[in-house]
């Protein structure tokens, strides 16, 4: 049967325009049970022997919603003990419409046979049809076809029964007049979970949208405008739109980008934030030019205990508006939110806040960004000692695919040897070398190949783009993909047959390439060596087989590529690679008790360079091959030129110091960085670089289509092209770009999104994202980890002053590459002892004065006050201001110390009790889930103890 | 591949509620029109074709100009090539077989899927039409807006042929009907 479905709609420029749709009604849709007889039977997950146990009733039955019951009782849905769900097409429809990400959670719920979920096309069956009427509300037709449905079933399989659950009060009353004739079953929600066996957990993911509220409570935050005032407020450009950003370091201020303005617009104070949380697209008022100011240096942070007390908030907004003051010249556009157009729906994580009783607690978000949240819970006590998080999905359905080994050549009795560091499982790169005619050498790089496993447009490969990345923590890897493939199928695992995609160059003694040839291979590599093996097997002169003749070859290759860097960088103006600094520290765990042993920077081989060599140059073939190829819709990597304001505080810094640091060129940049050393300060020079690479942008991936050529310079490697080829088990870039060339060399065919460079773009955007997620993840794990290293010590360490701020001292701890806040001020104060001087960024007491980079002596101990934002608590030992600073400890005292840790002190094992098991939580939630929405949380939660300005 | 963007759910149902394999609602009638020498009218879906045959006539110009054994027909839709071949039937005009087109779509990079809807166009996917003389299986005419990799052409292009044999056998069936009507009506059903 034929009809059609008309609706009307407006189109950009305002005009109405009539949609008519073909709408096929067909008569060979299944009920869903197997039982049926009237039926064409298909595939359906209901199950007869399933039970929903309920105490209102007495009998089995199945369940139908409604389609307000899935939008806001997803959390409860999902629960195993509901099943036997019947989901109208309708519904379905209506839940994608109002939010994708519910529809994205319902589908994987549809999608596991063993939650027996079916979905009924009631809207293309022939009963269940009904035509729209004229004039009715789009919403009200939906009911009706719900309730169409509903009964129908009833009168369909008389033998079943049938509960309609809806939250709907009109739609409930509706169906309760009509469905008189067949003992219709209709319950709200939580009347059906309240008499539901073993409801204790299905009770707390109820969502309610009754809050309790105190009628005398005093209004904390002006109200928003009306949307239409919010829209024509835009429209009239008296307001402004953009996305709000919460500043990390003060609780009371935040910034929206603003097309309209070059500067973010700086929002300020309770009300000038009004709600918005970082994320939100919001819309802000700009005050007039004359009250706009200049963003405040001073770090302030949200103690508050209850959600009443705001005196002390107010007691922060004034020394907020203290210490804010209008800088000629750095004053920057200022305003208000006066609306939040949308918020960015995520779910953030945190734990419960002490202290209060009742079913109403606060919960402390780990992002010191987001505000505290109120929620409601009759498991508080449980709870205390959790980290919280809001929603959990599925695995992701899992798929393996048959080998095959066409179009593969056979690399099997090549000499093949992986280098990687110790411990590491997800082997994605390995090497050889050897000689071939002529005095010439074929180098080889072969990489897992992870596109032959993980096909386009499955839920592996879905689920990896928007994972990205894998998160390496201190003792613990969030994969990308599954640990099957990320650690065995595909890694290139010593002795073992894999399946790799080589890269083949033809080179000289002098590493001049020849040629360079792609393809995909089959690969046995000989032995997982680490860095240092494969180090000690250069070294060792004794051993001549095959193994050591190619990693020696390797790295004389390798030490020439790189001389050849150094020499371009003498002869080219602007081509030229930057040494750059960052601390990188490992830290050693005790394998049983989860307790950091010990923090050391992270040592470096010759052979670390040799690979980097390679995979560098590599990539860089990789990338020509694909741009070639598809200069449309190549996955680029580039690194943007800085512009030169970022460098102003390194200049500053130099110029302070006596140094001249030219920025013009990055040739210049790196002479002038190479100049810059004290003898009497040898580590002046790595901090130097460390400011240096501070000022540098992130390097970010790009479809090669949306830029112009001379774009895609990679800044930090100095060459005209790069991308990312190497490592694509544990990075989704490279398995576009293989896909990319698997493709160009006619191993593998396309799919249309590798070849719409919209789409690649987009997928980069996430890719960025995630990466800086996964970095600053990565670094909150080892703060975190040195946190509990720290855990009760007390130390006195050699530092350095990185920067001065107006009420504190940024401290760098070389050591354990720590950097944090020495407050040169209490709370609300300002300092009667110390001075500053902003033209010359120095503080002053007395007679010594404290510039940026002189050595100090600090004594560090850890204030474990706030247990989620644990933070170390500087002294200044030397050197000696009167009044401020605390004699160094001696070697008595230190003893002392040592021996009260010793000490089997029970209320000190209890902390650490709390705090491994909180690390304890966060592992078994990791285990345990492994979606993507759960991994943005993760990567958010460890983003607790941001110590490194991001 | 966007979710949202679905041409064929997993239940296995289009946006309109058809399967792959199916065609959209054809209707056709011969002879609409009086005043031309043949003409049809066809419904495919929503699209809706009026054809209208004047011929066959005597050569404008030199003799030597005339083309004896074809003509040609331009069109824009497929459905417009259904309509003109009923078209040309009712004239008359002696062909050698019927001309069918039919589009094809690759839906979800996976499976082939029939009879592009104007809305499944505009959503995305590539579209292959064909021409085709169905019984012959010879091909007429064959264009493609977007691209798909070459390893579906062939699973594609046997979908489009498919349809056009169905095609044929719709129109077929209103062609047989027409001239049973019309032969009823000039009292050829007598005579025999």
């Amino acid at each position: 049967m034929f009809t059609t479905k008309a609706f009307i709609k407006k189109t950009k420029i305002g005009n109405f325009l009539k949609n008519v749709r073909e709408h096929y009604i067909r008569d060979d849709i299944f009920c869903g049970f197997s039982k049926c007889g009237k039926c064409i039977p298909m595939e359906s997950c209901l199950s007869s022997i399933h039970q929903n146990k309920c105490s209102l009733f007495n009998f089995n039955h199945y369940l139908i919603l409604d389609t307000n019951v899935i939008l806001d009782q997803m959390d409860v849905i999902e629960e195993a003990t509901i099943g036997n769900v019947i989901i109208l097409h309708t519904v379905l429809k209506e839940v994608k419409h109002r939010s994708l990400p519910i529809y994205k959670r319902l589908y994987s719920i549809i999608e596991n046979p063993s939650r027996h979920f079916y979905v009924f096309t009631n809207d293309h069956h022939k009963d269940t049809y009904i035509t729209q009427n004229d004039g009715e509300l789009i919403n009200d037709y939906n009911d009706r076809c719900i309730r169409k449905a509903c009964s129908w079933y009833m009168k369909h399989l008389p033998k079943e029964k049938f509960v309609f659950l809806t939250d709907d009060t009109n739609n409930r009353q509706l169906a309760l007049k009509r469905g008189n004739s067949f003992l219709f079953n209709i319950f709200l929600v939580s009347e059906y979970v309240h008499h539901l066996n073993n409801n204790s957990i299905l009770e707390d993911k109820l969502s309610r949208k009754d809050f309790h509220i105190d009628s005398n409570t005093k209004d904390v935050f002006p109200p928003h405008l009306t949307n239409v005032e919010l829209l024509t407020g835009v429209k009239e450009g008296k307001l402004y739109q953009g996305t709000f950003r919460a500043s990390r370091d003060n609780f009371l201020e935040g910034f929206v980008n603003v097309d309209a303005f070059n500067d973010p617009v700086i929002v300020q104070g309770r009300d000038g934030l009004n709600r918005a949380v970082d994320g939100d697209f919001v819309v802000v008022q700009v005050f007039k030019e004359e009250d706009w100011i200049s963003p405040s240096e001073i770090v302030l942070e949200d103690e508050g205990v209850a959600e009443e007390n705001i005196d002390e908030l107010e007691i922060k907004e004034r020394e907020l508006k203290n210490s804010t003051h209008k800088k000629k010249g750095e004053i920057k556009p200022t305003g208000r939110v006066v609306g939040i157009i949308r918020r960015k729906w995520r779910q953030y994580c945190g734990i419960l806040q002490g202290g209060m009783d009742g079913v109403y607690q606060l919960l402390i978000p780990a992002d010191k960004s987001i505000p505290k949240i109120r929620i409601e819970t009759r498991q508080a006590e449980f709870l205390r000692t959790q980290k919280l998080i809001v929603t959990i999905d599925s695995w992701p359905r899992y798929s393996r695919y048959p080998h095959d080994t066409k179009r593969r050549v056979d690399l099997r009795h090549i000499d093949i040897c992986s280098v990687d560091p110790p411990g590491c499982t997800d082997i994605d790169d390995a090497l050889h070398c050897r000689p071939v005619d002529n005095n010439k050498l074929e180098v080889g790089v072969h990489i897992a190949d992870v596109s032959h496993f993980i096909r386009p447009g499955t839920a592996i490969d879905l689920e990896a783009a928007s994972r990205a990345t894998t998160v390496y923590l201190v003792n613990k890897r969030i994969d990308m993909v599954p640990d099957l493939l990320s650690s065995n199928l595909c890694s290139l695992r010593g002795g073992e047959e894999r399946f790799a995609f080589s890269c083949i160059w033809e080179m000289d003694k002098k590493a001049n390439i020849i040629n360079t040839r792609f393809h995909k291979s089959i690969i046995k590599s000989r032995q997982a060596m680490t860095y240092e093996e494969a180090q000690m097997t250069i070294d060792d002169k004794s051993k001549v087989d095959s193994i050591a003749e190619s990693l020696r070859n390797l790295n004389m290759l390798a030490k020439i590529l790189k001389k050849k860097k150094i020499r371009k960088r003498v002869k080219s103006k602007s081509k030229i690679a930057l040494v750059l600094a960052s601390p990188e520290v490992k830290i050693q765990m005790d394998s049983e008790t989860m307790e950091p042993l010990d923090v050391e920077v992270k040592k470096l081989f010759e052979t670390n360079s040799m690979v980097e060599e390679f995979m560098l140059l590599a990539n860089i073939s990789v990338a020509e091959k694909i741009l070639e190829d598809f200069p449309e819709c190549a996955m680029l990597r580039r690194h943007p030129t800085p512009p030169s304001s970022n460098f102003d505080p390194l200049i500053k810094a130099g110029r302070h110091l006596g140094f001249e640091i030219k920025i013009d060129c990055g040739k210049n940049l790196a002479i002038s960085l190479d100049e810059a050393v004290k003898p009497d300060n040898p580590y002046l020079n790595t901090m130097l670089r460390i400011l240096a690479t501070r000022c540098m942008l992130q390097a970010v991936y790009f479809a090669s289509g949306t830029l112009q050529k001379d774009e895609f310079f990679h800044y930090g490697l100095a060459v005209p092209l790069y991308t990312h080829f190497t490592s694509p088990i544990r990075r989704y870039a490279d398995i576009i770009v293989h896909r990319l060339l698997a493709v160009s060399c006619g191993s593998d065919s396309t799919y249309p999104d590798l070849l719409d460079k919209e789409k690649t773009s987009k997928l980069c955007q996430n890719l960025n994202y995630r990466n800086r997620m996964a970095q600053y993840a990565g670094r909150a794990s080892v703060a975190f980890n040195t946190h509990l290293f720290f855990k009760g010590k007390l130390q006195d360490e050699d530092a350095y002053i990185l920067y001065v701020r107006k009420n504190a001292l940024q401290i760098l701890i070389p050591k354990y590459g720590l950097e944090c806040t020495l407050f040169l001020a209490q709370k609300g104060e300002t300092s009667n002892i110390f001075e500053y001087n902003e033209e010359d960024q120095t503080q002053k007491a007395g007679n010594i004065v404290l510039h940026a980079f002189d050595p100090v002596k600090v004594r560090l101990s850890l204030d474990s006050n706030n247990i989620q934002h644990e933070k170390f608590v500087l002294q200044l030992v030397s050197p000696c201001i009167e009044g401020f600073s605390v004699p160094p400890l001696t070697e008595m005292e230190v003893v002392e110390k040592e021996k009260r840790r010793k000490l089997p002190n029970d209320e000190r094992k209890s902390m650490t009790d709390a705090k491994s098991k909180m690390v304890e939580s966060i592992m078994a939630f990791e285990n345990k889930s492994f979606a993507g929405s759960t991994f943005c949380n993760l990567s958010k939660a460890f983003d607790c103890a941001a110590w490194y300005p991001g | 591949m966007s979710r949202n963007k679905e041409l064929i759910s997993k239940i296995g149902l289009r946006l309109d509620g058809r399967r792959a394999n199916e065609l959209r609602r054809i209707r056709c009638k011969l002879g609409v029109f009086t005043q031309p020498d043949g003409s049809a009218y066809l419904e495919q879906g929503l699209t809706k074709v009026l054809a209208a045959v004047y011929g066959p006539h005597q050569v404008r110009g030199g003799r030597s100009k005339a083309q004896h054994d074809n003509a040609i027909v331009n069109c824009i839709y497929p459905a417009c090539v259904n309509a003109a071949t009923l078209a040309l039937i009712d004239a008359g005009i002696p062909i050698k077989e019927y001309v069918c087109a039919c589009t094809a779509s690759l839906a979800n990079n996976d499976i082939p899927m029939l009879d592009i809807s104007h809305q499944e166009e505009i959503i995305g996917g590539p579209t292959l039409t064909v021409a085709a003389l169905p019984m012959s299986g010879k091909i007429v005419l064959m264009e493609m807006s977007q691209r798909f990799h070459l390893d579906h052409l062939q699973k594609v292009l046997d979908k489009a042929l498919q349809g056009c044999r169905d095609i044929k056998q719709i129109l077929d069936e209103a062609v047989r009907l027409h001239v049973r009507d019309v032969g009823c009506s000039t009292g050829w059903a007598s005579t025999s």
